[in-house]
């Protein structure tokens, strides 16, 4: 089941005017390949920019609304997580000779993109494990996930506004 | 509501479609796009020798081509962005 629309987040550093629009990624080690990057949690965002958003000295968090109806969700649909895990596999297997330590997700991502495979969907939901420690409950034990968007079909960001802006530590 | 049948479709055929070999190839030039959007476009840099072996005048020592590529370091790739 998806949950549509959901509100959700994007960090940029800040800069000499409020962004309007978001911003597609430049990361080239981007896990979920070329698109607009949302966090999930609002917390995540804050950290992001505390942690890697740092060239100014300050980061602004972005606040949208994400209509997630086509929308590949890895994280809390049980269908579309082992249709995920599946396709990975195959790809891994089919493309890469077992050599897989010279590539990331992100060029995996990008292939299907490029491929025409990710034409019919908006996004993709994906999850890993923040380092933040605040996050831990004992030490190493992280009890949260930590969630992203990858948008590739902008026309389902609406509302996009500056929610706040702060100092990095 | 997204189809995941469809979905599966389109992942089907581009895995009969596509293998390790055109895959590298695609990654390749995708690695090289990326690399040029960041740094520019550029042009190779020729520098002609007449002769592959200069001689020292006092010691008629030959230097090897190998040895003037050395001297000439990286201005030999001079990056025009």
């Amino acid at each position: 089941m998806n949950a549509s629309p959901r509100e959700m987040y994007q960090t940029q550093e800040k800069r000499e005017q409020v962004l309007s629009s978001p911003i597609a990624t430049t990361n080239p080690n981007a896990w979920l390949g070329d698109g607009y990057y949302f966090w999930y949690d609002e917390k995540d965002a804050i950290w992001w920019g505390r942690t890697a958003k740092r060239n100014t000295g300050h980061y602004e968090v972005y606040q949208a609304t994400i209509n997630c109806e086509n929308v590949l969700d890895t994280v809390f649909n049980e269908e579309h997580y082992k249709f995920w895990i599946s396709n990975i596999e195959r790809a891994l297997s089919k493309f890469l000779n077992n050599d897989k330590n010279n590539i990331s997700l992100k060029y995996i991502n990008d292939f299907f993109k490029e491929r025409n495979v990710f034409d019919g969907i908006d996004g993709v939901m994906f999850q890993d494990i923040t380092d933040n420690p605040e996050h831990w409950i004992v030490k190493k034990f992280q009890y949260k996930k930590r969630i992203q968007l990858a948008v590739y079909n902008s026309t389902i960001i609406t509302n996009f506004a500056l929610r706040f802006d702060a100092e990095c530590d | 509501m997204l189809d995941l049948n469809k979905l599966q479709q389109k992942f089907n055929a581009l895995f009969e479609q596509e293998n390790a070999e055109s895959f590298g190839h695609w990654l390749a030039q995708k690695q090289n796009s990326e690399l040029e959007n960041r740094l520019g476009r550029g042009t190779v840099e020729e520098i002609s020798t007449q002769n592959a072996n200069i001689y020292f005048s006092s010691a008629s020592t030959p230097i090897s081509h190998s040895n003037i590529k050395a001297f000439t370091g990286n201005t030999q790739y001079a990056m025009a962005a």
